[in-house]
Order: C-alpha cells, then structure tokens, then sequence
C-alpha cells in the first residue's frame, strides 16, 4: 500500500515539473516583457537595473528557470509583482475558499447525480428516463457562468432569498458573530456559486451513472440476487449500485480541473474570494510569480485529487491490487 | 420518418409524377401530408427572405461595403443552394424510395442511416444542428439590422415588434447579433475541433503504433495538460499570444484547437492498441508496407468512428469555451457579436434589462444541446454494443 502510493507520487514528479516548465516557457515567450510593464519609459537605467535585480529579471533565462523550480520546491513563492504581498499568504488565504466551494459543489452534487442515474436506469426506456435524461442534458450543455447569471437574477432579484456575492455578509467584519452564525453565513453565500458550478456536473454523473448502471444490472451476479429472492430494493441498493459506483469515483479524480475551470467563471461572478479570481487577476497584470504559483497549486490538488482517487478505487475494488 | 410509402415511380400517380419537379407537390395537392412539404417550406421561407431583405441581398453579395461580418458571398449562395438541393433530394427520395438489394440494405452505411434515422433524440440533435446552420447562412438575409449599427434602437428597449429580442445598452438590436454570433460559434467550433481532431489522431496513432518510449512521452505529455484546467490554460496562452498585438477570431480558433487534442489521442490510442493486434495490420507488415502508410491507410480509417462521436461532443463543449473566454473578455475581441461576450455585456444590466444576457445564453445551450444529442445519437448508431441503451 506505501509503496503504492510511493510510486504514484514518484510518477507525479515529472508531471508537476512538465507543468511548470510549460507555464514559465509560456511567460517567457510573452512578447511585452515582464519588465516593460512595471518601467515608466522615462524611468533612469538606474531605477530599471534595480527592479530588475529585485525580481531576478536580470539573471540568465536558465538560471532563472532552475531558481523558480528550487523555490517552488521549498514553498517560496516570492512576492508579487503587483502588490508586493508574498505570494504564498495570498495563495494560503485564497486557497481554503475555492476548495471548499469545489469540495461542498463534489459532496452535494454527485450524491444527486448518482441519485438521478439510478433512478434513470431502472426506468430504462420509459418516458421518466428520457424527460430526466433530457433535462440533465439542458443542464449539461447550460455555460456555468449564464446559469449563475441567471440564478443570481431569479434569487437574490426576483425572489430575494440568498446574497447575491462574496462570502461573508457586510456585517461579518463589524458584528460579532456567533460560530453558528459565522457557518449559516457562509453556508448561504455558498448556495447560488454552488449550483451554478455544480449543476452541470451532477447532470454529467447521472449520465455516467445511468450508463454503468445498466452495464451493471445484465451481470449474473445480480441474476443470480434476483433468484435468492432478494427484494429489488436490496438487490439495486446492495448490489448494483456498490459496482456501479466504481467508474464515478475515477470521474471524481478527473472531474477537478474540470472544477477548477468552472471556478474560473463562477467566482469572477460572485465575487468568491477564491484562487480562479486570483489567476485572472494575476494573469491580466501578467504578474509572473502569482501566475507559476498558481499553476504548481493546481497541478498539485489535481495530482493529489487523482491519487486519492486511485486510492479509494483500490479500497473499494477488493479485485484491485498494489503492484 | 416511419411510414414510407413505398412506390416506384412508375405506378405514381399522374400528380405525383408532377411533384418530380418539385417533390411533395403531388402528395399536396391529392391531399396528403409529406416530407415534401419541408422542402416547399424552405422554398417559401427562402422566397420571403430574398423579397423581405431586397435590400440586403447586395449586402450579402458585396460584403465589404458595409461593415458586418459576412462569410464570402460565393460561399453563402453556394450554401445556400446545397440546403435547397440538399432538401429537394430527400424529399424526391422520400416520395421515391431507392430499390435496394439484399447487400444494400445489410450495408454497414444503410444500417448505420437506419438506426440513426430512428433515434429520436439524436435526429433532433441534426435538426437543431441544420437549424444553426440554416440560421449562420441566411443572416445577412434574415437579421432585421446591421449588428454593429448603434443607436438603431432605445437604450435597454425591451422586447417589441421593432426588436423582437430588445435592444442592448448601446442600442444595438440583440436578435441581429445573436444571428451573426451564430455564424462565429459555429466557425469557432468547427474549425477547432477539425484542428484538435487532427493533431489528436496523429498523435493518438503514433503512440499506439510506435508503442514503447514514444508511447509512454507522448502520453506524459497528454496526462500533463489534461491536469491542468482548459480555461485556465487557454488563459495564459491567449494573455501571452494577445500581448504581441493581434487578437483575432483566427488566432482564439488556433489556440483552441492546439489546446483540445488531447482526448482524441487517447481514444485513437486505444483504437490503434486493439487494432495492431489483428490480422490484417500484421498481413499488412508482411508485406512490407511503411509504417507511415500503415498507421495512415489502415489504421486512422478503422479508428475513426468514436473519433467522429467525440468530435460531435467536442464541438459542443468548444462552443462553450469559446463563450467562456468571451465572457471573461479575452476571447473574440468586443465589436465581433459573439454569445459570450453579449452575455457578458448584458450581465450588468441583468435586473434592468434581462433580455440582454438571456437570450445568448439560450442560444449556447440550443447549439451545444444540440451537438450533444447528435453525438449521443452517433455514438448509439455507431457502436452495435451499446444500441438500445
């Protein structure tokens, strides 16, 4: 099992590398240098030369690479160019925000979705199965930022319910609040980013599940719980989704990019306070460390989120085993 | 598509050999309801956009006179007579069905046709989708203003019979760009997944065939860019390629198509790993036959038909994309009508104004839902095992 995971994490090595050589490749190859942006044109040689040196951009493109590869390894982020704030405090607080949105968005909505599919594919053919399978498909093919839009608009507008941004409520900062409070706060401000993002997916996993299920349900083995004289309930629940279930948790490991694409949207949106408005923020002012700081982030919860994956498919798979 | 009468054409009757000029006339005019009625609707509805849009024609022929966004005018008439042609085809078949023979009919094209015709969710994905191109190739015909004329309207004006979809903030009338937007998803679409499709299969090919350490790089490199988020990727690239000066429709279709190869390469890959197992790759390397010619000739053409269903997904998911960098500003620059970027103007104005952002949005979920039903329905008509699920 520890040499299992060993494995997985040494294999994961070159691709954490292959992702930060990509994106600092990338930021290299941008015409408008770095530099040019945060130089006055009238600025002395003086004042260039030692920006330069402050930031390293006076260092050989070579050395540069290995440096930002050393520091990355030890957690050093550097500071950002725009703020100066050091990168890592800005990724330690923006960080537990995006994954609590994407981890409440996984934990809501794949319940739902895998819900959906059973229903669906014991209905198989009738006319519940294809109207739920149709309008899980509007959901699918429904942009997540149009859908927050639209949510927005329908309940904090029309139907004035939940907060329409941010994560806090104004008062959040004046106001002592009860942990109690503090958590039904957040929980409120979380509900509309969290359908937006996470209706599309849910609709993905009914989708998947509805497939794997009926893969499922043609096995001997439930044939053979049918003969016993099992109840259907027993047979559906014990038997058929448990191996059902084993293509979705692959899903889930693959599903966090996915995620992560749609907190892109979602948080400019509402105004999530989360690393998707971090990046664009630091992509539009081009603002080199935050961006490479990001990127090894991301690859890194994927890579742990893919691993994890890998893990509890063993665990749950007994026909699996470590090599 | 159930009930087709079949008659050769000799036992017609007297009328209905007259529909042979114009199919369904015949059945029309004994009283009888069939496909050739689309085609005498289509013949309307193109009728009624050349005389309600006179005007406009000359704009359609001589794009570059004014400033919309037009596709070659050689290129629209010539669509424009494939649809007519297209449609007078399928109704003259439909009122006379081919006599096929046995072979014919067990064909692998004449059973794929068959299942497909009868998959209803997957024909209403086709429909939606000729619908879409209906639409891009008949704006300049059919969109009531020009797209990028200002004040044509009242500021925010909502819905009315002078604007069936309202007007924007910039009094721009929403249901012109929408139709013009139409065309540039499309294209966007397209094209991307025509370039990703590609890159992936050589790709995909070359790692199955080669095997080995080519393999095991190439599919590193995949699993490295599958790891990181598409928008987020797409973001940096397009930030870094927008920074040297030109930003065009051109450029966002190239970076999309060079980002979303990866998928096809790994279903291609699987293909090829099953398929140089059998006998013919192996007659086909007795033989002596390059290894260019073999992946090329025999083993693309046997891998292509999933290749086909995810290129249907794909072009959904890209449009999708395509809106999502809109949205966020960076993708087709602003005076272009594109879904994302309308919906992104409209966003502001949400409570005031919601027809703004509403209706795009509708629009991408119509073209991608669409997309998705057909590929849907491919993937059932093509894949014998999954049939019936």
């Amino acid at each position: 099992m520890l040499r299992y995971i060993l494995r997985k994490l040494l294999l994961a090595i070159p691709l954490v590398v292959g992702v930060v050589t990509l994106i600092f490749l990338l930021v290299e190859l941008s015409p408008g240098t770095v530099a040019d942006k945060y130089f006055d044109a009238n600025a002395s040689p003086e004042v260039q030369q030692m920006i330069e040196a402050k930031f390293g951009l006076n260092q050989p493109v070579g050395v540069r690479y290995l440096k930002t590869l050393r520091n990355l390894l030890t957690l050093d982020f550097g500071v950002s160019m725009d703020g100066e704030e050091p990168v890592f405090d800005l990724i330690w607080q923006k960080l537990p925000n995006t994954l609590l949105l994407s981890f409440i968005t996984l934990l809501v909505m794949y319940p739902f979705g895998i819900a959906l599919g059973v229903f669906q594919a014991m209905r198989q053919g009738k006319a519940s199965d294809t109207a739920v399978s149709v309008s899980s498909l509007f959901f699918y093919s429904m942009p997540s930022f149009w859908l927050a839009i639209m949510l927005q608009l329908a309940f904090t507008y029309y139907l004035p319910l939940l907060p329409a941004s941010g994560m806090r409520d104004a008062l959040a900062g004046l106001v002592e609040f009860t942990p109690w409070e503090q958590f039904v706060d957040v929980a409120t401000h979380l509900v509309l980013p969290g359908l937006a993002m996470g209706l599309a997916h849910s609709a993905g996993v009914a989708r998947y599940m509805r497939s794997s299920m009926l893969d499922v349900i043609r096995q001997d083995y439930i044939r053979t719980a049918r003969a016993k004289g099992l109840s259907e309930w027993t047979v559906v629940t014990r038997h058929a989704v448990r191996n059902a279930l084993l293509p979705i948790i692959t899903l889930m490991g693959l599903s966090l990019p996915m995620l992560f694409s749609g907190a892109v949207l979602v948080e400019s949106i509402f105004g999530w306070p989360g690393m998707g408005l971090l990046i664009v923020e630091a992509i539009k002012a081009q603002d080199t460390p935050v961006i490479i700081a990001c990127f090894f982030v991301f690859t890194l919860v994927v890579v742990a989120g893919n691993l994890l994956a890998d893990l509890l498919y063993a665990v749950v798979d007994p026909r699996i085993e470590y090599e | 598509m159930t009930a087709i009468v079949q008659r050769k054409a000799t036992e017609a009757p007297p009328l209905a050999r007259a529909g042979l000029l114009l199919p369904g006339l015949g059945h029309l005019l004994t009283g009888r309801i069939t496909i050739g009625i689309g085609l005498l609707s289509i013949m309307a509805i193109c009728a009624w956009a050349a005389v309600a849009g006179f005007p406009r024609l000359g704009d359609m022929l001589f794009p570059e006179l004014d400033g919309r966004i037009a596709w070659h005018p050689v290129v629209s008439l010539l669509s424009w007579v494939g649809l007519l042609a297209g449609a007078w085809h399928t109704a003259y078949r439909h009122a006379f069905p081919l006599e096929l023979s046995e072979e014919e009919r067990n064909s692998n094209l004449a059973i794929f046709l068959r299942t497909f015709s009868n998959h209803t969710t997957g024909m209403f994905g086709l429909y939606g989708a000729i619908a879409l191109f209906a639409f891009g190739l008949l704006t300049p015909l059919i969109a009531p203003y020009d797209p990028l004329a200002q004040y044509i309207g009242p500021k925010l004006g909502a819905p009315s019979a002078a604007h069936l979809l309202g007007t924007d903030y910039y009094g721009r009338d929403v249901l012109s760009r929408m139709l013009y937007g139409c065309r540039i998803s499309l294209t966007i679409g397209f094209v991307a997944v025509g370039i990703a499709a590609s890159i992936g299969t050589i790709v995909g090919a070359t790692a199955g065939y080669f095997g080995g350490w080519v393999d095991r790089t190439l599919m590193w490199f995949v699993d490295m860019l599958l790891s990181l988020p598409r928008l987020v990727l797409l973001l940096a690239v397009v930030s870094v390629v927008r920074t040297s000066g030109s930003q065009s429709i051109f450029l966002i279709v190239v970076i999309l198509g060079l980002t979303g190869w990866m998928g096809v390469s790994r279903i291609v890959r699987s293909q090829v790993l099953t398929l140089k197992q059998q006998d013919f790759i192996q007659a086909a390397r007795a033989l002596g036959y390059s290894s260019t010619r073999i992946v090329f000739v025999h083993l693309i053409p046997n891998a292509l038909a999933p290749v086909i269903v995810y290129c249907s997904l794909a072009i959904g998911g890209t449009i999708l994309t395509e809106a999502g960098l809109s949205f966020l500003g960076i993708g087709v620059p602003p005076p272009t009508p594109t879904w994302g970027t309308m919906v992104s103007e409209g966003k502001d104005q949400v409570q005031l104004a919601p027809w703004i952002a509403t209706f795009p949005g509708l629009a991408i979920v119509w073209a991608v839902m669409s997309f998705n039903l057909l590929g849907d329905g491919l993937r059932d008509a093509l894949d014998p095992k999954l049939r019936g699920r």
